[in-house]
């Protein structure tokens, strides 16, 4: 904590970065994303096992694409987001500085591309064993018992697209479901359009995601979204050897192709 | 009540699926009038969310067929639409849609034989099914009174 | 109509519950599943969760649903047949054991729908729906409403207030004639009481400002950098208005099966940066900030101007389910200091 600090105060005070994105407490016993100019604010700044949120998201939002340089907070997740959205060319190696942090919440200086690669691989994966399990009942439930579970899963959705905003891979300036000429994907939050938005997006996010759960964290409903898209991640990393979130040069599963991909289901 | 009789959408590739499906005509090959061609330039244009708007709009069986691998008009559209069936499948199938009713094949402009066969084998398939209930009702239960 | 004061034992309320369903009317009331408390339907008191400090969402569904049919149509060969929502299918409903903030919350809800055309089918809703709440004992970190003209045995907006004054016992508020119906149906289980002073018996919730500040404020504040400043850390979702009980805004989406379709009303947000779009590509509203001084103006300057009702019932439903933590008592504080 102090450590984190010091370094968010050294690069605000010698102008090497204009802005840090990180944490400062919110209201009641949470936190809140918090961004930095000066040095004598980084007083409010504070890192605990709270601070969980994927502030990767702001690195697309008008505050930190107004900043010319700029440092974040980052917990493996964070890490993982930046080297992703690297890779998708959304974000310069020379404007960001990542000040790592391990889940165990020790801090790991500051980290270049190539270090946050090497850190990202070190650190465990995002899936908690409830969601391997959950993931592990629906796929053991017959079929018409999984569509049920799903359009029952999804019922609650009240389309507020908190999963969408608080997504840092969602960054689209406009999203497919806001595509109304004529409507593709329905905007009203009945059953029938929950399940065709929640699919939508998993798939978009197919190969992209770097599982940091945001998506269901930031539910107001708690649909567990994030399963859909670590049980992708599962499948691509069997199938086609490919993690997003590790390099800062790659490409997604879906945007590449090998000539012996798997054809055994096609006639 | 008359037999069940499926209605399959077919979303087929300009190049290859489509000519091939001419030449079983041209070639007075008799097949299965329950499939609904639509022509795409390219299997890598056929968005993962039309196959099931197909079924939304009443479809009971899908078939999705184009070039054979290295035979793509765009050379690797194919490709990247191979690797997005996979993984549709998978997502399909995890959210409990009956990847049953999905069909993916390579049917080539010389190849009106197997078209016939594809779309004579799938719906013989899904009459075995029945018709896609569950869906259907989905999509239509806040739509229609 | 004045109050009438009554008690009712909480071992009558089971019967209260059961009698209710008997007689046709859907009982919502909160209920926790999965760790979630939201509205829903029951039919016995032991479905009820009665300590939470309120539920996720309010309870503005029950009249304006998140998705809603205004009306069907069937094209015909050179014709389109219109047929309108049939009102008397709409369901007495009683919304059960919700808070006087969800109570409060149809107030200003009201005044959006039927202000200055009414709108037939929320109209018919809100005529067919009696609100008994039960006072808050308990309140958090992101109740307020007291600083917005409500408190935690506030009875505007209910027809019945409950207010635990004893293990066994609720003292029973009946505040309207929908409320005295309900008395009258089931006066055996109400016992008469004298008035009651309700402040032993609920939360204490400090006042930190002031609609009337916040009102003045605004007036020079539209220009101010507050609102960058503020919605700085805002990710845009709209989930602080779908939660809201006063948030009224709505999109109309027409839906087509063939040669059927309806016509639904969904939630909507001023939030959302399609919410502004024009057709031509220009965003007035192009900005988080802007959409975020949207929601404040339109809720402490636009609405109680329009329709001499503020849009917040401080419920803090907002703060609590939003991602980023955007505060909204906090952030009203701040402007009522500015």
């Amino acid at each position: 904590m102090e450590e984190i600090k010091k370094i968010a105060k050294e690069l605000l005070a010698e102008n090497k970065v204009q802005l840090i994105v990180g944490f400062e407490k919110g209201s009641a016993n949470k936190v809140r994303p918090a961004f930095f100019t000066k040095p004598e604010e980084i007083d409010q700044l504070i890192y605990n096992e709270y601070c969980i949120h994927n502030i990767a998201l702001y690195l697309k939002k008008d505050i930190c694409q107004k900043a010319n340089n700029l440092a974040i907070i980052a917990n493996p997740n964070v890490v993982r987001s930046i080297l992703q959205l690297a890779s998708e060319n959304q974000i310069a190696e020379e404007k960001i500085k990542i000040i790592g942090i391990s889940f165990e919440g020790k801090c790991v200086g500051l980290l270049d591309f190539k270090a946050a690669e090497e850190f990202s691989k070190t650190q465990p994966k995002g899936i908690k064993p409830e969601d391997k399990a959950l993931i592990e009942k629906i796929q053991a439930m017959p079929l018409e018992e999984r569509f049920n579970y799903w359009v029952e899963a999804f019922s609650p959705c009240i389309k507020c697209y908190a999963c969408r905003a608080s997504c840092p891979m969602c960054y689209c300036g406009k999203c497919n479901v806001e595509t109304n000429n004529p409507q593709w994907i329905p905007v009203a939050p009945h059953k029938y359009g929950n399940l065709e938005w929640h699919m939508m997006r998993a798939m978009h996010l197919a190969g992209r995601c770097i599982n940091c759960g945001e998506c269901n964290r930031s539910c107001p409903v708690n649909i567990p979204l994030n399963i859909l898209s670590y049980m992708l991640s599962d499948f691509i990393l069997d199938e086609f050897d490919s993690e997003a979130g590790m390099n800062a040069v790659f490409t997604p599963a879906l945007s590449v192709y090998t000539s012996v991909d798997k054809e055994n289901f096609i006639k | 009540m008359s037999e069940f009789e499926p209605k399959i959408v077919a979303f087929v590739c300009n190049w290859c699926t489509y000519a091939g499906a001419d030449l079983t005509g041209t070639s007075r090959i008799k097949y299965s009038a329950n499939v609904r061609i639509v022509r795409f330039p390219c299997t890598g244009r056929i968005d993962y969310m039309l196959l099931t708007k197909a079924f939304a709009s009443g479809a009971d069986g899908i078939i999705v067929s184009g070039c054979h691998p290295n035979d793509c008009h765009y050379t690797s559209g194919n490709f990247y639409a191979r690797r997005r069936w996979m993984v549709f499948k998978k997502i399909c199938d995890f959210m409990g849609i009956d990847t049953r009713r999905i069909v993916f094949s390579w049917v080539s402009a010389a190849e009106g034989g197997k078209w016939a066969e594809i779309v004579n084998s799938t719906n013989e398939e899904i009459k075995k099914l029945g018709p896609y209930e569950s869906y259907h009702k989905l999509s239509t239960q806040d739509i229609l009174a | 109509m004045e109050i009438i004061n009554k008690l009712i034992d909480k071992s009558s309320l089971s019967a209260l519950i059961e009698r209710l369903n008997t007689s046709g009317k859907q009982v919502y009331a909160p209920v926790t599943k999965n760790g979630l408390c939201d509205f829903a339907k029951v039919e016995s008191v032991q479905e009820i969760d009665f300590d939470s400090i309120a539920t996720i969402q309010s309870a503005k569904s029950l009249v304006f649903p998140k998705v809603e049919k205004l009306l069907s149509y069937e094209k015909t060969y050179d014709d389109v047949i219109v047929k309108e929502v049939d009102l008397t299918k709409i369901p007495e409903v009683i919304a059960f054991a919700g808070r006087p903030c969800d109570a409060a919350g149809f107030i200003p809800l009201n005044a959006i729908f039927t202000s200055d055309s009414v709108d037939q089918i929320f109209k018919t809703r809100l005529d067919k729906l009696s609100i008994i709440s039960i006072s808050c004992k308990k309140a958090d970190d992101f109740c307020f409403c007291t600083s917005v003209n409500g408190s935690p045995s506030n009875t505007s907006g209910s027809d019945i207030l409950l207010t635990e004054i004893s293990e066994t016992t609720y003292y029973a508020e009946i505040i309207t004639e929908k409320g005295k119906a309900i008395l009258d149906a089931y006066a055996d289980l109400f016992k008469d009481s004298a008035v009651v002073d309700k402040t032993p018996f609920v939360a204490k919730i400090d006042k930190q400002f002031s609609t009337e500040i916040i009102n003045e404020k605004l007036k020079t504040l539209f220009e101010s950098d507050i609102w960058d400043h503020q919605a700085m850390r805002c990710v845009g979702c709209g989930a602080c208005a779908f939660v809201c009980p006063a948030c009224g805004c709505f999109d109309i989406q027409d839906e087509t099966k063939g040669k059927d379709g309806v016509r639904h009303r969904c939630w909507d947000s001023c939030g959302f940066k399609i919410f502004t779009m024009h057709t031509s590509g220009h965003n007035p509203r192009e900005k988080q900030a802007q959409r975020w001084r949207q929601r404040i103006f339109h809720k402490f300057s636009y609405q109680p101007e329009q329709q001499q009702e503020f849009g917040c019932v401080g419920c803090g439903r907002c703060s609590r389910a939003c991602p980023s933590d955007m505060n909204i008592a906090e952030h009203l504080k701040a402007i009522a200091v500015k």
